[in-house]
């Protein structure tokens, strides 16, 4: 487990309970930074992965504290394994997203990000139906790898 | 594992090109946070203090790129017992060379270099211990390198 392969994970499940990117983040690095803190006073963390999210939930609980009434709070559940899960899911996603080429990446945001049709965005980039449909279809297939990447394909040989 | 449109669409609302990059997530948080309350006492060269069963080596290495520029080397006291802290500085050096320079800047041997250690690019700056330095540094790549015992 290292800071770089935790960063996004963390930073999904804090989005998940902020709902903002850039505070999401503050809370993320501020967590890491106490986390150091105490490993340089000679504090052992055994358990890394667990004691992380663990703090990330805790920065985020009180981040929420000053902008939320107190109700809202106590409504915001405790860290669960499918809570965890999920957060390395959208990491996964974002990834793929990160590495889609520009303009899928464009088409795609403006279907599932800003909710437009098809012919929508074709007509506010000009381009054919066609043209976003087959783009869609390609970002599709690549977030598909992304989460599978284990997956084989057998080819059973004629006999 | 299947995707449900609700996280694709949870993960596209809030996409944002660069956002939650670890590699910037580093430089922001900016390792001189780490930097030992001893030597945030010793602010300038001219103005050491020696502490009470300790003394400091105040060191600066800037590094850009593969070359190293140093500057003022002063040795505070007599004794150097306890833990010897160092400000290091690199600006995009390859792990090969950052090693080397903890080893020279330290006077330590660094064991488990990973072999690709030339393809591995950093940028940080760091006061404190070789030890502390290498743990960071291990926690930024995922690497397993340790100061040798002596």
């Amino acid at each position: 487990m290292s800071f770089k392969s935790l960063y996004l994970p963390l930073g999904m499940y804090a989005l998940r309970l902020i709902g903002d990117v850039d505070e999401a983040e503050d809370a993320v690095q501020e967590a890491f930074l106490k986390a150091w803190q105490k490993i340089r006073q000679g504090v052992e963390i055994n358990g890394f992965k667990a004691y992380i999210y663990r703090a990330v939930h805790n920065e985020c609980v009180g981040r929420l504290r000053n902008s939320v009434p107190l109700a809202a709070i106590e409504s915001v559940a405790d860290i669960s394994d499918e809570d965890i899960d999920t957060s390395e899911r959208d990491a996964v996603l974002w990834t793929a997203i990160d590495a889609l080429p520009e303009r899928c990446r464009d088409i795609f945001l403006m279907s599932k990000r800003d909710g437009m049709s098809n012919a929508g965005i074709a007509a506010e980039l000009g381009i054919s139906v066609k043209t976003v449909e087959n783009q869609m279809t390609k970002a599709f297939s690549r977030l598909r790898e992304a989460l599978a990447p284990e997956r084989k394909v057998f080819f059973l040989p004629f006999l | 594992m299947l995707m449900q449109d609700s996280e694709i669409k949870f993960v596209a609302k809030y996409y944002r090109r660069g956002a939650f990059s670890a590699k910037d997530g580093w430089r922001r948080m900016g390792i001189a946070s780490f930097a030992s309350r001893r030597l945030g006492i010793v602010a300038s060269i001219s103005a050491l203090v020696v502490l009470a069963a300790a003394a400091l080596a105040v060191y600066r290495a800037h590094s850009f790129g593969n070359e190293a520029i140093y500057e003022d080397v002063t040795v505070v006291g007599e004794n150097v017992d306890a833990e010897i802290c160092r400000t290091i500085e690199f600006t995009d050096a390859s792990l090969d060379v950052v090693v080397a320079e903890i080893e020279g800047v330290y006077g330590v041997d660094i064991e488990n270099v990973p072999d690709d250690a030339a393809d591995i690019r950093l940028t940080l700056r760091y006061d404190g211990s070789a030890a502390g330095l290498i743990g960071i540094i291990n926690e930024i790549e995922g690497t397993a390198m340790s100061v040798a015992e002596e």
